[in-house]
């Protein structure tokens, strides 16, 4: 009996059964380590966290606190489950003497202090709570919208590359793929909003799939154009094509390749926001509007599965604009010696770094989520397609007319990135590089400043309003 | 999923239990889609009859239950009622009280300070309905400081009841004057972040721009008061047209609407309103510093008309038998103008009392204005006409 | 549209993103680092640590019974009508107020009452955690007076008044078993309610009380005061009247 799940289990498991252990036994801890291990030790404890994090910088930036362990501490919860038997101010005594005691005492006031405690209250309020099904909704779809949801996000990281060799398969069309994979989550929001037998939940759903399948354009479109430029669907590839030897590798980026690209960035971010439902396009959500959204009706664990949906789409959405334009899980600096590292190595520390490139993304997903007010629906719709879509097709044919000049002056290279990739790239040589920079940034630049030129003076009152005049 | 079908549109009930509506106010939304065919509001939740319950009230007694008429401005109810009051008793020779300067600096300068901490509730939960909920507790923030100053000075954070007929319950608490200097100096520091935050943003300004815009014609004629008078362009204010208190001694402008929102925006839509509370926030600093300095300082000893109505005797005496007769004053409050109609029959309760509201004439314009708007057009435009609930139903 | 309103557009949604994104981290890093300008965490860790109460506040009532004249200008200015009392005669043939009851849960803690008593025995505490329906401390305590040994309806001795005092001056959650117990038989069998609390439910505390009547001695001087500078303007004005006269 063989269970593979391509050829990184195999060799996993080949090294298990090398160190003694049993064949079936060690595919079995392989199929384990590549696919569970990444979802349930990667995203969802980061799911969990993320969310305190969240509180906490939402906090910070508003003057307040955030979540904070108050009178009924985790001392007093414990206290209450294990001496229930006790009247409640004996076992509110117990606590304070508990919380007097040296080391222990001082350790649980700290993780009070920093709230810490709300991280587990929620887990398991969540789990407590009743799990809810409206009168008159259609209970089929309304619990499958939770599970569709949730494979949506997780699906993706199949072939989401977290080094070189540790990820559960990199088929050679990933990029289609994963823009296959991702439109589940309009599905389910769909699901949620129409089963839910709620007015407020149809409209949360309608709108999630007006939005998202909007957004599904300039996506495309901005992976397609990397694609292009990188000369490979693969994601492992397209993270090869963006090796740079020496100790300057963040240069190899295809983010500083050309302007365009970094406006493809950009485009392709403000897309991912959408596709995750993340404010400012939170429509499908919209909870001064819509009281909660398409999750209106949701309670308890379902709800709960949502919310890490999201999170986890925002992690994968993170992970994904990193291998498009930064380099994936190659470190800025240095990568010439990481990935000459002995193979254990080397996928601990690209691991840490993509998942630290995730998360970079995802806290400035927060950072713009407390913010930014929200659009409205016929305002994201024109974003889409008469700013983003139009801006993703202008770098498709700048860039493909700066590959074909590139092509024409230096021809196609083969990079050669570590044991087990190498791709064909047409990387622009110092001149075109620096000459791209300036024809298309020079323009660029000219452009912004006509646009500025032209605008209406502002109004005296609004300038006294932003402080820049006196009454 | 059900729905109720009527030729091809929805009906939502939109509140009273909505986290958009301010309070206990349901709409009736026919929708087609996401826009809105017709709106017709719903009122009454909130009911608590407080002009029937002032007239089994003495005169003095009533002024808590004027903190409850608009619970987000105390003080201007307080004033407003106190004002009336004192009309009526100016009626007669007899009963006519002289206030002392100091406690009519003093109600203007915390008429103004609630007025701008209204505002500041009123513009904070507007950003908070589109989405942004950062600068409403940096709004809110400035709310608790300015409540801070109240608590001292009147021992309460939101029912004043400060202000009593012949003067005022209590004097200012030592230091006030620093702190409220203080305190106005953080205020405009914060509001140019706040403004820089979210009043100059894109985004919130295009929710805004050219949504439920109303004619200046409309605006008069449905009978809108305050801010949203004055976001439709036209330049009345009771406190620089009307003067009552002392405010005729006092340097302002009046903001009006100008389609501040830009080449989207239309004159009297939602950012013109919104536009219009923010300088009036700027304009109340400067009513407040004027204020501060033109006011004498306290005589040392409890004044007679300082100190509550009971200290009051001249007031005591003169409300157990005040003239016969109708009294109308109307007061500019942070939701435009407020009227207290009291009729008087010469009793130590009042016979009649009829508060006019901004917040409720406001109602009566939704119909007109919400057909075509989105749903989330709507949420704006309740936010824009900051109103508030208690204040419409009574 | 034109292409440069297009671009304008574009240009200016960057624009106003990025002054927002600046200002949230600024506010972000003044919040993170303490820093100057006020710009620190306003929550108060209210539960854990005592809420900030300023001098002035309104808070729940307490009648000194010692000054109480029984004379009900509090009842009747009160707009809510949630005061009631009771007089009696006592053994010297005096009348004095036997109870004296403010419902709180009826309560609006407008302060009219405290403006009209003449004696300046009914003040507002600066206490706030109250459960008006269920008594504060499981007891159902809700009247507010003074106690004297006769008033209970079992007979207590002055060691127990004392001891009584003494409990009820406390924070109600520091307030130990055996005091809860003792407080407990303190019970009126009749109404089914607790007759406990020197200074009202415990919250005024003998300090406060001192500062009460600190208070109340300074307002009375300050009238005084003004009565005699009144007199003083008036012997002038009558003076100068007799003095023009002729």
């Amino acid at each position: 009996m063989t269970i593979s799940v391509g050829p990184v289990s195999d060799s996993i498991a080949s090294w298990f059964s090398l160190r003694g252990l049993p064949l079936a036994l060690s595919e079995i801890l392989a199929v384990l380590v590549v696919c569970v291990l990444p979802v349930v030790g990667i995203v969802f404890p980061i799911a969990g966290v993320a969310q305190y994090f969240e509180r906490k910088i939402a906090a910070s930036m508003q003057r307040r606190k955030g979540p904070m362990v108050g009178a009924v501490g985790i001392v007093d919860l414990v206290a209450d489950m294990l001496l229930f038997w006790l009247p409640r101010w004996k076992r509110r005594a117990a606590a304070r003497r508990v919380e007097r005691l040296p080391v222990l005492g001082a350790l649980l006031r700290q993780v009070r202090q920093w709230g810490l405690g709300s991280m587990a209250a929620d887990g398991v309020k969540m789990f407590l709570k009743e799990d809810m099904v409206p009168g008159g909704a259609d209970r089929f779809l309304f619990r499958g919208s939770t599970y569709l949801a949730l494979t949506g996000a997780f699906l993706a990281f199949a072939v989401f590359p977290f080094s070189q060799w540790y990820h559960m398969g990199d088929p050679p069309v990933a990029a289609l793929y994963l823009g296959a994979v991702t439109g589940l989550v309009a599905v389910s929001i769909l699901e949620a909003g129409w089963s839910s037998n709620n007015k407020w939940s149809y409209f949360g759903g309608i709108r999630a799939v007006a939005m998202i399948v909007s957004y599904e354009t300039p996506i495309a479109l901005a992976i397609a154009i990397v694609c292009m430029w990188s000369g490979t669907m693969s994601l492992q590839g397209i993270i090869a094509a963006q090796y740079h030897p020496g100790w300057f590798s963040f240069a190899g980026w295809n983010l500083f390749q050309s302007p365009l690209l970094t406006l493809l960035a950009g485009v392709y971010y403000i897309a991912a926001l959408a596709e995750c439902n993340r404010a400012p396009f939170d429509l499908s959500e919209g909870e001064s509007e819509l009281v909660g959204g398409f999750h209106t009706e949701y309670s308890g664990l379902r709800w709960g599965l949502f919310f890490i949906a999201e999170y986890g789409d925002m992690l994968l959405v993170g992970g994904i604009f990193a291998t498009l334009f930064l380099g994936g899980f190659q470190s800025p600096i240095g990568e010439q010696w990481i990935v000459s590292l002995p193979p254990f190595a080397e996928a601990v520390v690209h691991t840490l770094i993509a998942v630290a490139k995730a998360l970079a993304s995802v806290g400035f997903m927060m950072w713009i989520r407390w913010t930014l007010p929200r659009f409205r629906i016929d305002q994201v719709m024109k974003l889409a397609w008469t700013k983003l879509v139009p801006l993703a097709l202008f770098c498709l044919f700048g860039l493909a007319l700066t590959q074909l000049v590139a092509a024409q002056r230096v021809g196609v290279v083969q990079v050669v990135y570590g044991r087990y990739l190498s791709a064909p790239v047409v990387r622009l040589d110092l001149f075109s590089w620096f000459s791209s920079w300036v024809l298309v940034g020079g323009a660029i630049g000219v452009v912004v400043w006509m646009a500025k030129r032209a605008a209406p003076a502002q109004a005296p009152e609004m300038r006294r309003l932003l402080g820049k005049e006196s009454a | 999923m059900n729905v109720e079908r009527e030729g091809d549109y929805i009906t939502l009930s939109m509140g009273p239990h909505h986290p958009a509506t301010h309070g206990v106010l349901r709409l009736e939304v026919t929708t087609d889609g996401e826009v809105i065919r017709a709106c017709k509001p719903d009122i009454g939740y909130l009911h608590r009859s407080i002009e029937k319950i002032g007239e089994f009230l003495e005169w003095y007694q009533f002024v808590p239950y004027t903190d409850r008429v608009d619970y987000v401005c105390s003080m201007n109810s307080n004033h407003a009622w106190v004002c009336a009051v004192e009309t009526l008793l100016a009626c007669s020779e007899e009963t006519k009280l002289a206030i002392p300067e100091r406690a009519e600096y003093i109600r203007i300068l915390f008429a103004e300070l609630n007025r701008i901490s209204s505002h500041m509730v009123g513009l904070g939960s507007m950003t908070m309905d589109m989405g942004a909920f950062t600068p409403f507790l940096h709004a809110l923030s400035q709310r608790e400081f300015i409540n801070d100053i109240f608590e001292k000075t009147c021992g309460a954070r939101l029912t004043y009841n400060y202000m009593c007929v012949g003067g005022l319950v209590r004097d200012l608490h030592p230091g006030a004057e620093e702190e409220i200097r203080a305190m106005l100096k953080g205020l405009e520091r914060a509001m140019i972040d706040f403004n820089r935050l979210i009043s100059s943003n894109n985004i919130f300004k295009a929710r805004l721009a050219g949504v439920a815009a109303v004619s200046a014609e409309d605006a008069v004629s449905y009978g809108l008061v305050g801010p949203n008078l004055r976001g439709s362009g036209i330049d009345f204010d009771l406190r620089r047209d009307k003067p009552y208190g002392l405010y005729g001694r006092f340097q302002f402008e009046v903001p009006v609407g100008k389609a501040y929102a830009g080449s989207e925006g239309r004159l009297g839509d939602c950012y013109d309103r919104y536009v219009v509370r923010l300088l009036e926030v700027l304009e109340s600093i400067r009513i407040c510093r004027q204020a501060l300095d033109q006011m004498p300082p306290a005589s040392g000893v409890e004044d007679d008309l300082v100190g509550g109505w009971c200290v009051a005797k001249a007031a005591q005496k003169a409300l157990r038998k005040p003239p016969v007769g109708e009294v109308y004053f109307r007061c500019e409050n942070p939701r435009g103008e407020t009227g207290y109609h009291i009729v008087s029959d010469g009793t130590k309760f009042p016979y009649r009392i009829k508060i006019r509201t901004g917040s409720f004439t406001a109602m009566s314009i939704f119909e007109k204005l919400v057909p075509g708007l989105m749903i989330a057009d709507l949420v704006a435009l309740i936010g824009s006409f900051d109103i508030v609930l208690p204040e419409v139903d009574r | 549209m034109s292409f440069l309103g297009w671009v304008r557009e574009i240009v200016d949604g960057v624009e106003s993103t990025a002054t927002g994104l600046s200002t949230t981290a600024r506010f972000l890093w003044e919040n993170t680092t303490d820093a100057e300008g006020g710009a620190v965490a306003l929550t108060v860790d209210y539960p854990v640590a005592p809420a900030r109460v300023p001098d002035g506040f309104r808070g729940h009532l307490f009648n000194d019974v010692d000054k109480c004249t029984l004379c009900k200008q509090c009842q009747r200015a009160c707009p809510v009508d949630c005061i009631s009392m009771e007089g009696e005669l006592n053994e010297n043939a005096k009348f004095r107020i036997s109870r004296f009851d403010i419902d709180l849960s009826k309560c609006i803690y407008c302060g009219l009452c405290t403006q009209a008593c003449p004696t300046d025995c009914l003040t507002m505490t600066k206490g706030y955690e109250i459960d008006p329906v269920n008594g504060v401390n499981a007891h159902g305590g809700r009247y507010l007076f003074r106690m004297r040994p006769e008033q209970t309806k079992r007979r207590m001795d002055e060691s127990e008044v004392e001891r009584l005092n003494r409990v009820t001056a406390l924070d109600p959650r520091t307030i130990s078993p055996e005091d809860r117990e003792f407080l407990s038989e303190i019970e009126d069998r009749e109404s089914g309610r607790f007759l406990f609390g020197r200074y009202g439910l415990g919250y005024y505390t003998p300090e406060n009380k001192a500062l009460a009547d600190a208070a109340r001695a300074e307002r009375k001087k300050a009238r005084e005061l003004a009565a005699s500078q009144a007199a003083q303007a008036e012997a002038a004005a009558k003076a100068a009247v007799e003095g023009g006269a002729p």
